[in-house]
């Protein structure tokens, strides 16, 4: 019954999508505002009946309906009801059913008003993604199929994937990566439109910062449940899963900055508009690798069938952008005249191509095998030192970059007083960087904290020059409230590149041998097995070990698990290793059971990675400074 | 007008860098992706210097676990097999009879492995499970 509900309203929806789009574009050719509003409440009507269509799949879930395929394939009867919520978006239908759902609303609510010129051409654009996912789900995914056959319990969810970040990760991705497409349909609209002025990027602007924050939300919790999960101390392996979830980003964040010169100066028109089009086609073009199969991850996707509708999609859309961009690109035309080399537009013109460099990169070590494979025949990867010796030199230059340009003023700018304002900065971080050397060793880890401490400390410095100046004017940080946005996410990424440095040069492993009560030494650590025990659940067999780490006089209980699940069901595996990490704020201990021996004593292995609290810490300053980017326009109205 | 130029070589510079730093890195990084037949076919002279990811099953019964904590097993894929060293992290998936990914050296006769992968469980479809229920 319910299956059935959410089976035609999915339908339903579909259709008057269509119906949306077809009267859209009867609007745009006749110029007709009565037939927008016309659309617009199609629109509505379909975002309502979709809205209906998700909810039944989540009764589903929630009730454990096997008589629907899709939950038979992702619910099991063991399952918490948290984890049967969310499996709405662990299978490959229900998650195009919630991409849908979601681009609906946003394809709903955004309405450019200020901007009647653009507003049919934009709407086109988002309704056709629209229904071209509504498509897909009505008609080739369906989470609606069922089964004549009794199931009394399904395959459930993987026990690795049992995980509250692995929950909320693929939504924020989702809603990131989903809301690209409204900058990408404005710009589209106002190139279809023919509308010179940076109007669109005024009002894509929301959209982009969103965007990046729920990316950025997505890569931080990825990266965080490969670390607590995957058992191999690492929380990133530029897998091509990995990969196209950050090209997006990367292009996203180019975007922010050469967006910012094109609202302040009226520059890199034409620049802004391919670049947000190859953002949303690489978008796209990830959701395509993921899920068709064509590029062998370690998340396996098995084969399926939609990718050559992707494909299609994505050839589609490429040609008829390019079309329109080739035919009125003379529209965009930026006239303003820049007087010297060091001004703020060049250097985010440098920052534009080093981000490029870096996607591109991203990009060819990703379909490296497919090329290779295409033109020898022969199936060849790049491995994960081709992404460091490339991106290593790239960021210490983005690095240089971001320690002058938020002191460079438009247009006409010179650098030597920037230099100026740089020399305490740059001679305090002299000192911090030699004294880490004097750990490390590293000429390389050098450099880097060479430039991330100078970065840090001039944004610091005008922090503190700011203050001072509150005195006098008590606006001024009000006044500069969107500078100050962008200088916590710069602390923040600084941070992160120096989290990510230091544990990646410096990571310590070791295997370990113990005995109940017998203790090891292990460079400065002191390695015990206090006991070890066997418990059982319902579900599982236990195998866990107590475990102090004394490190000087300080001492850390971990407690690292084994588990064993009695029945495999059709979760593929039976094995879980539950990871032990303590984290201090310099380094983490991170402890793995491997298994008894026969002897009775019992392997371990033991990760010290330095500094990775860094990693999280930027992280988190990174979002929150997204975060309060988006509420820029309520507090200083610009 | 004299910016633009040499914003335009400064760009070109960076590029032109970057590539000839992508083409040395693709050089000094590669894997060959290959199936167990396919490495048996190759020369010995040709495996000793290439770095290897090969993809098989895991043969059943042939994981031995050895008490420096290093294992031994076998990887097959059409009749043919391949004997694996291997010390380090194993995944919680890897077990008789799932498709297992290898890299490393092989010299002929033992397979030495730096990295082993097992395939994640993140399947979004199983045909098979799919046919068994229609």
């Amino acid at each position: 019954m319910i299956n059935s509900i959410g089976d035609i309203s999915l339908f339903i929806s579909f259709i008057l999508a269509g119906f949306s789009l077809f009267i859209f574009i009867c609007s745009y050719i006749n110029k007709s505002d009565i037939l927008v509003n016309v659309a617009q409440r199609f629109l509505f009507s379909s975002f309502f009946s979709l809205t209906v269509s998700i909810l039944c799949l989540f009764v589903l879930l929630i009730v454990k309906d096997y008589s629907n395929l899709y939950v038979v394939k992702n619910v099991s009867n063991d399952l918490s009801p948290l984890f049967s919520a969310t499996s709405l978006w662990a299978g490959q239908a229900g998650s195009l059913l919630l991409w849908a759902w979601i681009l609906s609303l946003y394809v709903l609510i955004s309405v450019p008003k200020s901007l009647k010129k653009i507003m049919p051409a934009s709407k086109i654009a988002g309704a056709f993604v629209l229904v071209f996912f509504l498509y897909l789900i009505s008609f080739i995914e369906s989470p609606f199929k069922t089964t004549s056959q009794q199931i009394t319990n399904g395959r459930g969810l993987n026990p690795i994937l049992q995980n509250i970040y692995m929950s909320i990760h693929p939504l924020s991705l989702y809603l990131g990566y989903i809301s690209l497409t409204i900058p990408f349909s404005f710009g589209l609209g106002a190139l279809i439109s023919k509308d010179g002025s940076s109007d669109w990027i005024k009002i894509s602007k929301k959209w982009t910062y969103f965007s990046w924050t729920f990316l950025s939300i997505g890569l931080l919790l990825g990266s965080r449940w490969a670390y607590l999960e995957l058992g191999w101390g690492g929380y990133w392996a530029w897998d091509p899963v990995e990969n196209v979830a950050l090209m997006p980003w990367l292009l996203l964040t180019a975007f922010l900055h050469s967006s910012y010169a094109q609202e302040e100066k009226n520059v890199l028109k034409r620049w802004n508009l391919l670049l947000i089009f190859l953002a949303f086609f690489l978008s796209i073009f990830g959701t395509f690798i993921t899920r068709s199969g064509l590029i062998s991850s370690v998340h396996s996707f098995a084969q399926s069938s939609i990718g050559d509708y992707f494909i299609i999609f994505i050839i589609f859309i490429l040609i008829f952008s390019l079309l329109f961009y080739f035919k009125n690109k003379n529209s965009f035309y930026s006239v303003a005249e820049i007087k010297t080399l060091s001004s703020k537009e060049n250097f985010f013109v440098i920052n534009n191509i080093l981000f490029l460099v870096i996607t591109i990169t991203v990009l060819l070590g990703t379909v490296f095998p497919i090329i290779s494979e295409f033109i020898t025949g022969e199936k060849i990867l790049v491995g994960p030192s081709f992404y460091n010796i490339v991106n290593f030199p790239n960021i210490l230059l983005l690095l240089l970059l971001m320690s002058i340009a938020p002191f460079l003023p438009w247009r006409d700018g010179k650098i030597k007083p920037v230099l100026k304002y740089l020399s305490v900065p740059f001679v305090v971080a002299i000192i911090f960087a030699m004294i880490f050397y004097s750990f490390f060793k590293s000429y390389q880890l050098f450099l880097v904290n060479l430039l991330c401490i100078t970065v840090l400390i001039s944004l610091v410095k005008e922090f503190a020059k700011d203050l001072i100046l509150m005195k006098k004017n008590k606006n001024i940080l009000t006044l500069k409230y969107r500078r100050y946005c962008s200088f916590i996410v710069h602390v923040g990424i600084v941070l992160l590149i120096m989290g990510v440095s230091f544990s990646s040069y410096f990571e310590e492993k070791y295997d370990l041998t113990l005995a109940n009560n017998q203790s090891k030494n292990i460079g400065t650590l002191n390695v015990k097995l206090l006991n070890t025990y066997k418990k059982e659940t319902d579900s599982k067999f236990i195998l866990g070990a107590n475990v102090l780490i004394k490190n000087g006089n300080k001492e850390y209980e971990l407690n690292p698990e084994q588990n064993l699940y009695k029945y495999e069901g059709n979760r593929e595996i039976n094995k879980e290793t539950e990871v032990s990490i303590h984290s201090t704020f310099f380094r983490d201990y991170y402890l793995i059971l491997v298994d008894e021996n026969m002897d009775g004593a019992f392997n371990f292995k033991i990760y010290i990675n330095p500094l990775v609290s860094l990693l999280w810490i930027g992280s988190f300053i990174s979002i929150i400074g997204g975060f309060l980017s988006m509420f820029r326009g309520k507090i200083t109205n610009d | 007008m004299k910016t633009r130029i040499r914003l335009k070589i400064l760009a070109f510079c960076i590029i032109a860098f970057f590539s000839f730093l992508i083409f040395k890195a693709v050089q000094s990084s590669l894997v060959y992706y290959q199936t167990v037949s396919e490495v048996l076919m190759n020369d010995d002279s040709i495996n000793s210097f290439r770095q290897l990811r090969v993809m098989g099953i895991v043969k059943d019964n042939s994981i031995v676990f050895k008490s420096d904590g290093s294992i031994e097993f076998k990887i097959e894929d059409s009749g043919k097999e391949i004997f694996v060293q291997y010390k380090g992290i194993i995944p919680d998936i890897f077990k008789d009879g799932v498709e297992a990914v290898v890299e490393g050296d092989f010299d002929g006769s033992v397979f030495t492995a730096k990295k082993l992968f097992a395939k994640c469980p993140t399947k979004y479809e199983d045909e098979e499970y799919r046919k068994e229920l229609t």
